[in-house]
């Protein structure tokens, strides 16, 4: 073997060590969890599907929206707010099915007009069950929020005109 | 319900909330069969009236349409996209 056949030997050599050497440690770190793998869940529309509906039954018929004052709690267990507006009944069932689509839309029915009790501007809403029970609160605002409201009048109506639940998009 | 009182119905030739003053009960079985005392059978959601008339200031409340106010009603849209499901 010449000279210059096995420095290239040696290269090669050294190579597939630092390779397995990397793959080892690459390897015990994903396993020490010193690197976090992205999280790339990805849902059927099926799935998606159902879990929209999923809310349809949980809220139920007769339903109840209601918006309010102050600060959001930081889960549905939370205290109500200060009532600026409701609360709405809901329909009966809460939507017509979510469509079969990706992403999934359910369309909840609108209420009807409800009055307003104060004439501050809303913060949050909440939707419960007709018995009460907390299912899902957003934020409310005049723009960039989960409800666009803007400080209505007391006394005066409230229109909820429209109505969307995406479900995420697919594929990363 | 005792005379005088307001007597309340959907307009049938425009669909429109309808009230009138009854101060006898022969004017008051001259109506149609589809006025009612409630406001509300009329199927608009109502108020009292911040101004009577004035021929009736001393009479019975009248109720008008809420839709009936100066003011629009505000309106409020709701979208929500679910997070956490889906990673792009």
């Amino acid at each position: 073997m010449g000279k210059s056949n096995l420095k290239r030997s040696w290269r090669l050599r050294w190579n597939i060590f630092k390779a397995l050497v990397g793959l080892i440690i690459e390897d015990w770190m994903f396993r020490t969890g010193l690197i976090m793998g992205a999280s790339k869940l990805n849902y059927s529309q099926a799935a998606e599907q159902a879990q929209l509906n999923g809310t349809t039954t949980t809220v139920g018929n007769a339903g109840t929206l209601t918006i309010f004052s102050g600060a959001q709690p930081s889960s549905t267990v939370g205290a109500d707010g200060t009532v600026v507006c409701g609360p709405f009944t809901l329909g009966t069932p809460f939507a017509p099915g979510a469509s079969a689509a990706l992403p999934s839309v359910l369309s909840p029915t609108l209420p009807s007009n409800v009055n307003s009790t104060t004439s501050v501007q809303p913060v949050w809403w909440r939707v419960k069950t007709s018995g009460g029970t907390a299912v899902l609160d957003g934020s409310a605002a005049t723009s960039g929020a989960d409800m666009t409201i803007g400080p209505p009048t007391a006394g005066q109506p409230v229109a909820i005109t429209t109505w969307t639940i995406t479900s995420g998009n697919s594929g990363h | 319900m005792t005379i005088p009182k307001w007597k309340y119905r959907k307009n049938p030739e425009d669909g429109g909330f309808q009230a009138t003053f009854v101060t006898s009960a022969a004017a008051e079985l001259e109506l149609e069969p589809d006025w009612s005392d409630d406001p509300t059978s009329t199927g608009f959601q109502v108020r009292p009236a911040t101004q009577v008339p004035e021929s009736h200031v001393t009479e019975p409340p009248l109720f008008v349409p809420v839709t009936e106010s100066t003011s629009k009603p505000i309106e409020a849209s709701i979208e929500i996209t679910l997070a956490g499901d889906i990673n792009g």
